[in-house]
Parts: structure tokens; C-alpha cells; sequence
């Protein structure tokens, strides 16, 4: 990750050349490519006074905004990434800016902050040092909570399996999350290059009853519903398999009287594949039944390593369905919707259309957010007709919180303000269930 | 013997040789690559990484690197871990695994020899039979059961001990690691040491020993012991050297920094560097415990020469 | 100390079982005989007549279980050894009755030195400290002829040949000056020139500590010119016991007359050697009458059927068989 300040590079060759070498990314950007002196404002990014930064767009990004908490944007000390090169990270090294200093770091085992008594809010910091311990197992995770190891769980670190023992709990922090599952369809050969196959697949699968299952919400569209206030979300298709067996035999796979026939229908052409990571194959079998039951068309599930699934699915090798998600970069409908604005990337579907990118860039051009939204959901609306992947859940936060820890609240992207974060003692302002924001 | 010893050592670098070729060809036949991910890099940046790590020169190029890296034990930065040398991780995760493996095995031997003999003094007794049907469970429940019952019995209904995270040498989240790994290895041992002490107690210089006078647990101690535990000392070479370079199943469970966590996750990255630096380091391991064992075998056994 | 008639040991009926998957075998069914002092006995018979068994039972070293002492006296100094305690039984082993065993290879901890196999025995009966241990093991290894003695004896096992691990295993065997050796087959293992030199030893230490020895052999050959008397075993029974020169000369035994008559005579000019026929009985199912009735040549239609009679020829000869009488008057008239 590097910050905006450092894309600018000195003038001088010598000096140049040593930052470039060290940062092999950078490198790369600015090979074979003619180098001219460039002062800050150049690029758009101008420290205008002590206290001000001024970044100016060549093209409208309305939801520039939105980004700004992510770690990209977070201000770093050029001398100290000029001193120590790649080891800027370590501990003793970094510089940082935030309410919390990094003591140390340890892989696989855990990352200690304390508090930084230079913070310019030090005062109001509560915590003296927070200890992150990065875990592997879920499981494991769970044991620590209980056995009192840890005060709070990160999301996602509820096995979906214990959800029936655990959701009832007062500790259970539960809300929606700006992430979404949802399957590719390889639109570029076989039966699902067909776009009625594809709806049909989509129509077929009953994902309430998914949902319901492993306690999560539905997803019809591309975007997380209740997640962006105001965004007018087009709804996608429903469950309705009369109509996706009339869509089949309308492709074609019909017996002599016009119905559809499952037997007609390449099965063996199609297959799900999915990496064999947290719940996915659950999920997969539930999808499989689905088919099975309401198509009489059996897939079959084929299990592969993270890194070769996603080797597959970029080189459109796969056939018919290929398991993915997504998670939020910023709070904006448009971190979703850009994922089809071009082919390379996580659009590993091979659909691309021209409309539908133009919709997106118009929509960025607008000026007023509610014309904007409503550009985007036709954009979006677009794309459920196109129907390129099998919307299917949103996740949700699914974390542990003991009742004396404040402060700390269920959050959709994911992100802590552990300054606010503190240890109540007093058990008559403990939390039981969810606490209220804003406290 | 100090013949022998070269000997053995010098037959360490062509057995090196095969794994770890064996290694990178298999790293590079595995789909997918360090650069393949959910979110692409540009094809410039991609090609321009390529270059700066060597992967864009052709195999022999690339191979010749890895083997010269091994000639010097140093191979290179890992790829995942920036800035951060392979051998920087060996020896920031070994020490974990190692403490981890060495605590394990020496509460295997102790629990594993004293099944063992006790079962081996009195054959088809109720403590035979109770001792090596335990041993039978230790082989046959796997690792990633007994631990999370483990935890179940001591941390989250006992409260004795921490159910996981590191906390070093000695602390009480050690324990329940220890004895998740250690009991296949308490298993093994007590066979093993039953079967040598058995076939040991029917020898003729046992009867000797008892014909001179000496009391029963002079006979075990002083007598059989020695001859009853050679089998476990030649299962300890690669029992050992494989506990102490790192448990992918026990770390992972219990959050341990070890080698075996690193080593899984460098093959899920493709961390080609690390990949190859852990199993060279490992292969290494084998094989030198595996020539200690030899030699301990000519102090044990005085009719063994080199 | 001494017993009546001074007798240093004395069986009286001893029977030991061992179980089997055939059931329960008697290895040795109700034998008799006595060791008197500085006397010498051979026990006689071929492998599984239950001597080995008998002569372990004496220092209570049958494995057990399987094998069990089911009845019967031994009476040693006085004591009936099978009422002993443990402590008291280990406190005899090695010191009083020491034993000698067949395979000298096997019989040495090779993963021990010779020196201290040799002073863990004086240690733990005569209370040596380690030098007084030392120092007279190298004694004992110079007595029993090994050279350099003092060099040798920190030695391995493995690191001296065959004849020269039996003196050393006589040599433990002495060292805490037993009343009674137990030498069981002490030269089967050994080449036949190294055989006579140690039998030489075992007479000639015997002679000097006025021990009493049991030699436990399959070859009468041996025990002519080592022992004062013979005891002859077969299928875990007492056959015949007399005098050394009696029984060689008089035996009134048709098993023990196939033994004598299968000990190769260096005057004979005959080739091959005589050999009884068939095969020793399976101690789980023996025959209803005489246990040799199946192999002997004598053997009559009473023999199959009912079980000898032990006959007393002389006041020191005895022998089981029912033409016991016959064969003596026989062999007398031969004589």
C-alpha cells in the first residue's frame, strides 16, 4: 500500500534512481515511460499549509469521499519509508499518525499497539494497549473468547455452523457488512453464454431458504441492500422456477412438446467450482440440491485451491460457475458496480457491454447524489438483466463482544475507531445485546 | 566413525538435491502463481515484479539461482513477507516449532517408555491391556480431534489452561499443545517399547541378570532398558526431526507462530522463496537427525562400529 | 548348615507345568534326587526331558506365567527355596547357587562391559565398593585364564571369542564362591577343543572351592569323566540315577542304554552313529503306559499299558522301567 506522497519522485537522477530501485512497484509504473519533473500540484495532490491537503480530479469521482478512511489514504513519513526501504512496517521503524503506536508484530501470532502519548487527542484515548492476535482457525478463536483470552472477535469469526448456539447470545454482534457472495457465470462459452440459461439458474435457487440457513440476508442484486441510505437498489429476479424451466426449454432444451426437458440439458458442460475456504462448500451443496430439485438438472461441485480458482476464473477456463465475493473498498454502491466497468480485474465473467459502462461514467459525472444514484441502479439494473453472476448472500458482521467492552460497535466496513474503545467496570452500564450507536 | 560421518554427509547433498528439485518443479507446476489473487495487479507492475524477483529469466536460469541459493543457505526474501529474508523467518518461526516439538517429545518418551515397560513386565496383564489400548487411541485419533477435545476438557470447562496463542518456554498455553502433538508419539513409543522390552526380557542375558540375584527392577533398569529401547531410539531421528521443524495441523489450531504455519501458508501464496527455504530446511533436518541417531547408536550399542 | 546324610540339595517330588495352547504340559512330574556336598551330578537326557526346567525351577527362574512350580520340596541349607520369599530367593541367586548357561554368545549383556557384568554380582552380595569390585573381578578373570586380565576386562562381550565368554561367565559365576554350580549344556555351543578345556576348568575350580555342581548335559560323553553321579530325565521324568561308573557300566535303563550307545566311541570303527529311534513324546499327549514305550526296543505289551515301576537295584541305583531287574542282571552277566 502506498500512499499519494510517494508517487512523486525527486528530481534529481541519482536520488530518483535509489528510490526506484527500492520500491520494485513504483519501478514498474514509471518503466519505459518518459519521466518529467512533476511538482505536487501536478498530479492534483498539493499540501496547501501545514494542515491542509488539496486533491483536485481530472474526472469526477463523487464517492472520492467515501475512500478517504481507506489505508491508502493515510498520511505516512516520507523519511522513515526513505530510511528503512521495504522494512518501513516493522515495528521500531513505522511512523504513524494515529491514537495508537504499533509495539510489535508478530506473523501468525500477534500485533501489540499501545497508546501514543503524541497523539494529539492522547487525553481522550482510553485504552493503554490493544492486542490483535492474528488467528488462522475460527474455532480457535472461539475457544479464546470463551475461555476469556479475548475481549472482542473480529468479523466474520462466527463458524456459520454455531450460529444456532451462539446468535442467541448477548455477546453476538450481528449486522450487515458492505460484502457480498455471488457466483461468475463464464459468459463466453457453453450453455451459460446463453443469457436464459444463466437467468434460469439464477431463478431457480430458492436463497431465502439459503439464507434463512445459514442466517444471512438474501441477495438478489449486485449491491448489499440497507447498507447505502437513499440508494433506489433495483431488485433482481425472484425465485420462480416454473419460469426458469420455461426460459430452459426456450433455449432449447425441450422435449418433443415444447417442455423442458432436464435430460436435454448439457449438465456435464457445467460445473460449480469453489475454493474450499470457510463455508463455501455448504453453501455449494445447498445450491446443488437446489438445482437438483427444481430443475432436475444435476452440477457438480468441483473443490479448488484459492490460488488456482482464481488463476481459473481470470483465464475464463472454468465451465459455467465459479464461486467469488466481494468486499466493500469504500461506501459507495459504485465499489460493486465497477467491478463489470471493465474486463480485467475481479470481472472474471467475460461480460463487458458499453452501455453499461457509460451508464457508470455518466453517473459519476453527475453532479447531484440522487441523479447519481438513480444513474447507478440503472446501471446496476443493466446488469441483473445481463444476469453475468448468481447474486446470492450479504454478509454480516458475525462477531463476539464481551459486555464490558464500549465503545466497539458492529460496522459494515469492517473498520475500529479503537481510540473510542473502553473497559466499562461498572457491569450496571454493560452492554447486553447490541449496543446503541452513539453512546 | 569420523569416516563414516563424511560419508553420511556428503550422501545429505544429492538427497537435498532430489527434494528440493522435486520441490520447485512441483511449486511450479501448482496453477496459479505468488502475483495471482482476487484483485489483479496491472500487467506492467505484474512483469515488472517478474524481473525484479528473476522469474522472468528462463527455468535453467531460475533453477541455477535456487541451487546456488542452497550451496550458500541463504534463499533469498520471501516473496509475501516484504523486505523479510527467508532464513530471518526460519529463525523467527523454528525456535517456536522446536519448543514446541522438544516439549512434546520429551513427554512422549517419559509417558511412552513407562506405558511401555509397565506393559512389557507384566504381558496380557489388565495394565498391558489398559496401556496399549490407549496407545491403540493415541494412532488412531487424529490430531485435529484430539485437540479441539483437549481444549473442550482443559480450557473451556476446567479452566486449567489457555486453549491457544504462544506464550513461550514455559508457560501454561504450552501444555495443551504439547499433549495434542505428543500423543501419537506417547502411542508409537509405548509399542515400540513394549515389543523391544518383550523381545528383550525373553533374552538369555536377562535370565543371567535375574540368575545373579538382582531384583526385578535392577533387571529392567540396568539390564533389559538398554537393549528394549533401541527401536524408539531410531524412531526418534525422524520422529523428532519432523516435530521440531513445525506442525501445520497443532499450530494452526492452537495459533502458533511455528514453522508449520508458515509453511502452509507459503504454499497457499505460491511464496516460492519460503517454500523452498522451509523444505530444504526440513530435508536438512531429516536427514542430520537421522545420522545422529546412527552415531547415538554405536554409544548404545558397543557392537556397532563404523 | 548341612542336611542329613550331607546332602547340600535335595528335590523331593517336584512337578512344574507349564500352559499351553495344547493345554497343560508337565515338564518335570514329580522328580527326586539330591546334590551331596563337593559333589558333582549329571543330569542326563535329550532336549525337552525337562532337566533345564528342573535345574531353573531350583533358583525359582522359570518364567512365570506360563510355567508354574506345582509341588514338591528343594531343600537348600536346611530351607525349602519354594517357601522362600523373593528377597530372600535373590538373596541366594549368584551367591549360594550359581548357574552357568548354554550359549555364552547370548548369555553376556553385550550391551555392557565385561567388567561390569562381572562386579554388579560381588556389589550386591558381598556389599564390594567399586574397587574391591574391580579388583576382584580382574581376580576371577584371571583365575578362569584369561590373559591380560586387567586390560580385558573393561572389554564388550562381543570383543572376545566364544570359549573366552564362558570363563567369563564362570568367572561371575564364582565370584561369590557358590556351594552349588549349576553348569546347564556349558559346552554345547563351543567348538570341540575349546569343549574340553573348559570342562577341564569347571573340574579343576570345583576342586579348588570344594563346590558341589550339577552338569546338565544331552551328551553322556560329557559327564564321564566329570561326575560322581547321574540322574537320566525323560518326558519330565526321573528314568534312572546311579553312580557315574555304574550307570556306564550296569545300566538297568533301556533309554538310558540308547544314550550310551549313541556316544561316539573313538575305538569303534563303526561310521555312522547310533541314534534312538523316533522322536522325544509331545508332553501334552503322552502315551498311557511307559512314556519310552514307543521307542524301546524291549518294549512289551505291559509297557503300553500301564505305567513303569521306579525299581531300586542297589542302594544308590535306581531305574524306571518295568524289566528294570531283568536288564540289570542282564548288563551284570555282560560285565
Amino acid at each position: 500500500m502506498h500512499s499519494p506522497a510517494r508517487v512523486v519522485l525527486p528530481k534529481s537522477e541519482k536520488n530518483r534512481k535509489k528510490i526506484l530501485d527500492a520500491n520494485p512497484k513504483l519501478n514498474a509504473a514509471v518503466t519505459g515511460k518518459q519521466l518529467v519533473p512533476v511538482g505536487a500540484e501536478d498530479i492534483g495532490v498539493e499540501a496547501v499549509d501545514d494542515y491542509t491537503l488539496r486533491i483536485s480530479f481530472s474526472v469526477p469521482a463523487p464517492y472520492f469521499i467515501n475512500m478517504m478512511p481507506h489505508q491508502f489514504f493515510r498520511a505516512l513519513h516520507q523519511k522513515t519509508i526513505e530510511k528503512f526501504g521495504s522494512a518501513w512496517t516493522d515495528a521500531g521503524n513505522i511512523v504513524t499518525s494515529g491514537a495508537f503506536k504499533l509495539e510489535s508484530w508478530k506473523h501468525y501470532d500477534r500485533i501489540v499497539v499501545a497508546r501514543d502519548p503524541m497523539n494529539w487527542d492522547a487525553r481522550n484515548v482510553k485504552l493503554d494497549r490493544v492486542v490483535f492476535y492474528l488467528l488462522t482457525e475460527n474455532a480457535t478463536m472461539m475457544s479464546l473468547y470463551k475461555a476469556g483470552e479475548l475481549d472482542a472477535t473480529y468479523n466474520h469469526t462466527v463458524p456459520s455452523a454455531w450460529l444456532d448456539v451462539i446468535g442467541p447470545l448477548k455477546d453476538f454482534m450481528d449486522a450487515p457488512e458492505a460484502a457480498i457472495d455471488y457466483y461468475n457465470f463464464n459468459t463466453s462459452k457453453g450453455p451459460t453464454a446463453d443469457v436464459r440459461v444463466r437467468k434460469a439458474m439464477n431463478m431457480s435457487l430458492d436463497k431465502k431458504a439459503l439464507a434463512n440457513w445459514r442466517h444471512v440476508k438474501a441477495l438478489t442484486a449486485m449491491t448489499p441492500d440497507g447498507i447505502f441510505p437513499g440508494y433506489p437498489q433495483p431488485k433482481g429476479d425472484p425465485f420462480d422456477p416454473e419460469k426458469a424451466k420455461r426460459l430452459l426449454a426456450e433455449a432449447g432444451y425441450r422435449d418433443a412438446s415444447g417442455n423442458f426437458d432436464p435430460k436435454k440439458f448439457e449438465a456435464s458442460e457445467v460445473e460449480l467450482i469453489v475454493n474450499p475456504d470457510a463455508n463455501n462448500l455448504p453453501y455449494a451443496e445447498f445450491i446443488q440440491a437446489q438445482w437438483k430439485q427444481n430443475l432436475g438438472v444435476t452440477i457438480s461441485i468441483r473443490v479448488m485451491e484459492a490460488k488456482t480458482l482464481s488463476k481459473t476464473m481470470s483465464a475464463l477456463e472454468y465451465k459455467g460457475v465459479a464461486r467469488t465475493g466481494y468486499a466493500a473498498d469504500y461506501m459507495d454502491p459504485y465499489t460493486f458496480l465497477s467491478i463489470f466497468g471493465s474486463t480485467g480485474g475481479a470481472n472474471n465473467t467475460g461480460w463487458l457491454d458499453p452501455k453499461y459502462v457509460a451508464l457508470l461514467e455518466e453517473a459519476n459525472r453527475a453532479v447531484d447524489h440522487q441523479k447519481r444514484y438513480q444513474l447507478l441502479a440503472q446501471a446496476e439494473q443493466l446488469l441483473l438483466d445481463a444476469q453475468p453472476v448468481i447474486p446470492l448472500t450479504v454478509g454480516t458482521t458475525r462477531s463476539l463482544k464481551k459486555p464490558y467492552l464500549k465503545g466497539f460497535y458492529p460496522n459494515p466496513a469492517m473498520l475500529h475507531p479503537w481510540k473510542y474503545a473502553f473497559i466499562e467496570r461498572d457491569s450496571s452500564k454493560w452492554d447486553y445485546g447490541m449496543p446503541e450507536m452513539g453512546n | 566413525m569420523l569416516r563414516f560421518i563424511i560419508r553420511r554427509v556428503i550422501v545429505i547433498i544429492p538427497m537435498l538435491l532430489i527434494v528440493v528439485s522435486l520441490t520447485w518443479t512441483l511449486v511450479r507446476l501448482a496453477p496459479g502463481s505468488f502475483y495471482t489473487g482476487e484483485k489483479k495487479l496491472a500487467p506492467a507492475v505484474e512483469k515488472n515484479l517478474r524481473e525484479k524477483y528473476g522469474l522472468d529469466k528462463p527455468w535453467y536460469v531460475q533453477y541455477g539461482k535456487v541451487l546456488k541459493n542452497i550451496a550458500r543457505f541463504d534463499f533469498g526474501n520471501s516473496l509475501k513477507y516484504e523486505g523479510q529474508s527467508v532464513n530471518q523467518i526460519l529463525l523467527r518461526a523454528l525456535p517456536v516449532s522446536a519448543t514446541l516439538g522438544i516439549t512434546a517429545y520429551l513427554i512422549a518418551l517419559l509417558v511412552g517408555i513407562t506405558m511401555g515397560a509397565l506393559a512389557a513386565l507384566k504381558p496380557n496383564s489388565w495394565l498391558d491391556y489398559a496401556s496399549m489400548t490407549l496407545a491403540m487411541l493415541g494412532i488412531s485419533i487424529p490430531n485435529f480431534v484430539l485437540g479441539p477435545l483437549l481444549v473442550l476438557l482443559f480450557s473451556l470447562t476446567l479452566f486449567w489452561f489457555p486453549p491457544a496463542l504462544w506464550n513461550g518456554f514455559p508457560s501454561k498455553s504450552l501444555v495443551l499443545p504439547a499433549l495434542t502433538l505428543s500423543a501419537i508419539y506417547i502411542a508409537y513409543i509405548a509399542r515400540l517399547t513394549r515389543s523391544g522390552m518383550l523381545e528383550v526380557m525373553r533374552s538369555d542375558y536377562i535370565r543371567t541378570a535375574r540368575a545373579k540375584g538382582l531384583s526385578e527392577t535392577q533387571v529392567v533398569t540396568r539390564h533389559a532398558l538398554r537393549g528394549g529401547l533401541l527401536p524408539v531410539v531410531s524412531f526418534s531421528g525422524p520422529a523428532l526431526a519432523f516435530l521440531i521443524t513445525g506442525t501445520v495441523v497443532v499450530e494452526r489450531i492452537f495459533a502458533l507462530p511455528g514453522l508449520g504455519n508458515y509453511f502452509i501458508n507459503a504454499c497457499f501464496n505460491r511464496d516460492e522463496p519460503l517454500i523452498i527455504g522451509i523444505v530444504a530446511f526440513i530435508a536438512i533436518s531429516v536427514l542430520v537427525f537421522n545420522l545422529l541417531v546412527d552415531i547415538s547408536y554405536a554409544f548404545i550399542d558397543p557392537r556397532i562400529r563404523y | 548348615m548341612s542336611t542329613e546324610n550331607g546332602n547340600l540339595l535335595s528335590v523331593r517330588d517336584l512337578c512344574v507345568v507349564f500352559k499351553t495352547e495344547d493345554g497343560t504340559v508337565k515338564a518335570v512330574d514329580g522328580i527326586s534326587f539330591e546334590v551331596k556336598r563337593g559333589e558333582t551330578l549329571g543330569i542326563v537326557g535329550e532336549s525337552g526331558s525337562g532337566k533345564t526346567v528342573a535345574n531353573l525351577s531350583l533358583l525359582r527362574l522359570i518364567p512365570e506365567p506360563p510355567g508354574k512350580i506345582e509341588s514338591g520340596f528343594i531343600e537348600f541349607g536346611g530351607r525349602d527355596l519354594l517357601k522362600l520369599s523373593q528377597t530372600e530367593i535373590r538373596g541366594l541367586r549368584g551367591k549360594r547357587i550359581a548357574m552357568i548357561f548354554q550359549d555364552p554368545m547370548t548369555s553376556l549383556n553385550p550391551f555392557m562391559r565385561v567388567s561390569k557384568q562381572l562386579m554388579e554380582v560381588t556389589q550386591l552380595h558381598l556389599g564390594h565398593t567399586k574397587q574391591q569390585a574391580r579388583a576382584h573381578a580382574i581376580k576371577m578373570l584371571e583365575q578362569v585364564g584369561i590373559p591380560d586380565a586387567h586390560e580385558r576386562v573393561d572389554s564388550y562381550p562381543h570383543e572376545f571369542s566364544g570359549g573366552m565368554r564362558q570363563r567369563v561367565m564362570i568367572a561371575m559365576a564364582l565370584s561369590c564362591q557358590p556351594e552349588l554350580l549349576i553348569a546347564d549344556e556349558p559346552t554345547t555351543a563351543l567348538d570341540v577343543t575349546i569343549q574340553a578345556q573348559i570342562l577341564e576348568l569347571i573340574k579343576h575350580l570345583k576342586s579348588e572351592t570344594g563346590a558341589s555342581v550339577i552338569l546338565i548335559t544331552h551328551d553322556l560323553g560329557v559327564v564321564a569323566g566329570m561326575t560322581d553321579r547321574v540322574v537320566v530325565m525323560y518326558a519330565g521324568k526321573l528314568f534312572e540315577e546311579a553312580p557315574t561308573r555304574e550307570l556306564f557300566e550296569r545300566t538297568a535303563n533301556p533309554y538310558t542304554k540308547g544314550l550310551l550307545r549313541s556316544v561316539p566311541d573313538p575305538t569303534s570303527e563303526h561310521e555312522t552313529l547310533y541314534q534312538i529311534p523316533g522322536q522325544p513324546p509331545d508332553l501334552a499327549h503322552l502315551p498311557p503306559g511307559c512314556p519310552f514305550a514307543p521307542r524301546c526296543e524291549r518294549a512289551e505289551e505291559i509297557c503300553r499299558r500301564e505305567f513303569p515301576p521306579f525299581v531300586e537295584l542297589t542302594m544308590s541305583h535306581r531305574s524306571l522301567c518295568h524289566f528294570a531287574n531283568e536288564i540289570y542282571a542282564e548288563t551284570k552277566s555282560a560285565a
